[in-house]
């Protein structure tokens, strides 16, 4: 008879005080699984819409992380393409990248005059054909399909958030459901449009009769890299959602070539962006180290940024989710330590009189509190198990559920998944985790048991 | 019996507080214990016997005073020294029998050996053998709450001599027993000593269990007030 049987045996002595122990710890164990899978699945929703749309590696020139939103053109790459095939032409990272794709960020007012309105705009310049492929991405797999990319990959024209499309009265033109035009104000005479302004919107005006009809058309204006304003006229082929309201009031997506016709005219032609899109998130790390032994070894004067550094939503957001996680951990240990003190504190003064006995014929108080300890590890043992064969029963229910819901930073519903088992370190932490609670948690009255006087032990019946 | 003292109090007092008011349970009691000798502890309830019995054991200390065995004193041993000078050399018998009830005949008597760290086959062997002494080698596969009380006494017999001690200490062993189940296991305790030159010092004042005795320390609140020594024929 070892001193471990002899324990399990013991611990189910009082079965209906143990079971009860033993489902606190498995619910514990449980609420946690499901907490942790919930936050995964927070965390991968999160994640799979920063990369559908922005990639996990960002190139860009030195400095422009910094100070770029107010300078773009100050901090832009020159000769980006033989930047990106020098990439694509690097085995080690062929293998890793799924898209590499340049941008260029601009900004400037947007305007439609025949409604007289107007807005700033955060535009961005791509390569649709890119983005679409992008949006495909889904390595989790736990994510439903993405919205499409709105735009062809020869598109003439760009899309619009719909918070704009609405500020510039273009819901009807768009046909964007639940997007009303505002009334027509009285118009007001007293403002007069800046002459050279009118005399660019009536040279974009003559240069767009040739171009085919749209459903609507939007003029850009935006400072050129010489400093001197530019315009450009956008056709608009749809309007999309954007995640955040300040976004997408003011957001402007077009084909690389129209961003960079508004910025550099006829000059060269640069970006501000390099986007890396990799096949796997845990390739991250790796791929930027080598990346910044490649940019150092050609002496290029850029830098590389993770999504982690890029959007800073994603960092937040996660570590608000850890601090729940580990506040929740924090009250269901409390709780569970509570049910281990007091279940194994009734199970010393039930044997009292054993342990005095055990101590007189010579059992060490190491023995006796061993004992104890073992008696709360494996119900901590049993009630981990159990718990983490009930999430994994309630992954597996709420998996075929069909619920849906719509993540931070993501705009249509995602089916709701559990993702608890994809990474076995979380639950494995989890249950190991409540077996170190429940062993700390049997010190005390295991302590008491070892520490009791055998004459006293012994005079209880 | 031979004359060989195996154990000694000397000059051993025990004060209690009960309360604030301090209770005497021994005083200045002097006791010697003989090699292979049964010795008895007797007096009325309250008297101090399961003290002096205790104090024997190692699982007490005296408040003066001074308790030995085999010439080692008590009060020089840690708490795991003296433990383990239980585990080696000091058996119980308990007038509850004090059987652990998760575990059946043959793993109650089996755990000192375990304690003492003795291999398995060396466990097994004396395990069979002082089953079969007892005659309960067809129920070490039960549980303590399938045996009457008197078979429970037999288990508690088996397992305070399966670790061949220096001495047994029985606290009023019979005292739950109907008297022909109390005069069995007297009997099975006389056979036992004989067998295996086992020491014993009981607390009792069952008649018929001090019949047997080599010594006799008669106490009274606490203090000794006669020694009986008789030859019982072996």
């Amino acid at each position: 008879m070892n001193i471990a049987l002899f324990a399990a045996r013991s611990t189910f002595r009082n079965k209906r005080r143990s079971i009860i122990t033993l489902i606190t710890v498995s619910i514990g164990t449980l609420a946690l699984c499901l907490f942790g899978g919930f936050v995964n699945t927070v965390y991968q929703g999160i994640e799979t819409g920063i990369v559908r749309t922005s990639g996990q590696i960002h190139l860009y020139r030195e400095g422009f992380f910094e100070y770029g939103a107010g300078r773009a053109t100050d901090y832009d790459i020159a000769d980006y393409q033989r930047i990106v095939d020098t990439l694509q032409g690097d085995d080690r990272l062929a293998k890793r990248i799924a898209v590499i794709t340049p941008t260029l960020s601009i900004g400037g007012i947007a305007g439609n005059y025949a409604e007289n309105s107007s807005q700033t705009f955060v535009g961005v310049g791509l390569n649709p054909a890119d983005h679409a492929r992008m949006r495909m991405w889904n390595d989790y797999g736990t994510s439903g399909e993405s919205s499409a990319f709105p735009l062809p990959a020869d598109a003439q024209g760009g899309f619009i958030g719909t918070g704009l499309a609405k500020i510039l009265n273009l819901c009807d033109e768009l046909n964007i459901a639940g997007c009303t035009d505002a009334p027509t104000p009285v118009p007001d005479n007293t403002g007069a449009i800046d002459p050279e302004i009118a005399d660019l919107q009536l040279e974009v005006d003559a240069s767009a009769q040739s171009l085919p009809r749209f459903p609507a058309t939007i003029d850009l204006l935006g400072a050129a890299a010489s400093g001197a304003p530019n315009i450009i006229r956008l056709p608009v082929l749809s309007a999309q959602a954007q995640a955040q309201k300040a976004v997408d009031d003011r957001f402007v997506a077009m084909p690389l070539p129209m961003a960079q016709q508004l910025v550099y005219g006829q000059d060269e032609q640069r970006v501000t962006t390099l986007i890396i899109q990799l096949h796997h998130t845990t390739d991250m790390e790796d791929t930027v180290a080598h990346l910044r032994t490649l940019i150092d070894a050609q002496a290029w004067p850029l830098e590389v940024k993770g999504f982690t550094d890029f959007n800073v939503t994603y960092s937040r957001i996660t570590a608000m989710f850890s601090t729940i996680f580990g506040f929740i951990s924090v009250v269901i240990a409390i709780v569970v330590v509570f049910t281990i003190v007091n279940n194994l504190s009734m199970s010393v003064m039930e044997r009292f009189n054993e342990i005095g006995t055990l101590r007189s014929i010579g059992s060490r108080r190491s023995v006796i509190r061993e004992q104890f300890v073992l008696e709360g590890i494996i119900l901590g043992v049993l009630g981990a198990a159990l718990g983490l064969s009930l999430g994994m029963i309630v992954e597996t229910l709420v998996n075929l559920s069909g619920f849906s819901w719509t993540p931070p930073s993501n705009t249509i519903p995602q089916p709701l998944m559990l993702n608890l088992y994809a990474n076995p370190i979380m639950p494995l932490g989890i249950g190991l985790g409540m077996i170190i609670v429940t062993a700390l948690s049997s010190l005390p009255p295991a302590n008491r048991a070892a520490r009791m006087p055998i004459v006293d032990a012994l005079r209880h019946h | 019996m031979n004359t060989k003292t195996v154990a000694r109090l000397r000059d051993v007092s025990k004060h209690y507080l009960l309360g604030s008011v301090q209770v005497t349970a021994l005083s200045a009691l002097n006791l010697e214990v003989k090699a292979g000798a049964f010795t008895f502890v007797t007096g009325p309830s309250g008297s101090g016997k399961t003290t002096a019995l205790n104090l024997l054991g190692a699982i007490d200390k005296p408040s003066q005073g001074s308790v030995d065995m085999l010439g080692q004193r008590f009060d020089e041993l840690s708490d795991t020294q003296l433990t383990d000078f239980r585990c080696r050399h000091i058996a119980y018998i308990f007038q509850n029998f004090n059987l652990i009830p998760v575990l059946n005949v043959y793993e109650n008597v089996e755990y000192p050996l375990h304690l003492m760290g003795l291999p398995k086959a060396a466990r097994q062997e004396r395990v069979t053998d002082v089953l079969d002494a007892v005659g309960l080698y067809d129920r070490a596969q039960h549980k303590p709450n399938e045996l009457s009380g008197g078979q429970r006494q037999r288990v508690a017999i088996a397992r305070a001599l399966v670790k061949q001690p220096t001495v047994v200490l029985a606290d009023e062993p019979t005292a739950n027993l109907d008297s022909q189940t109390s005069r069995d296991v007297t009997a099975l305790m006389q056979q036992m000593q004989r067998k295996f030159n086992t020491t014993f010092v009981f607390s009792s004042h069952d008649p018929d269990l001090i019949a047997m005795a080599d010594e006799v320390y008669h106490l009274v609140d606490g203090q000794l007030t006669d020694i009986k020594r008789q030859e019982v024929p072996q």
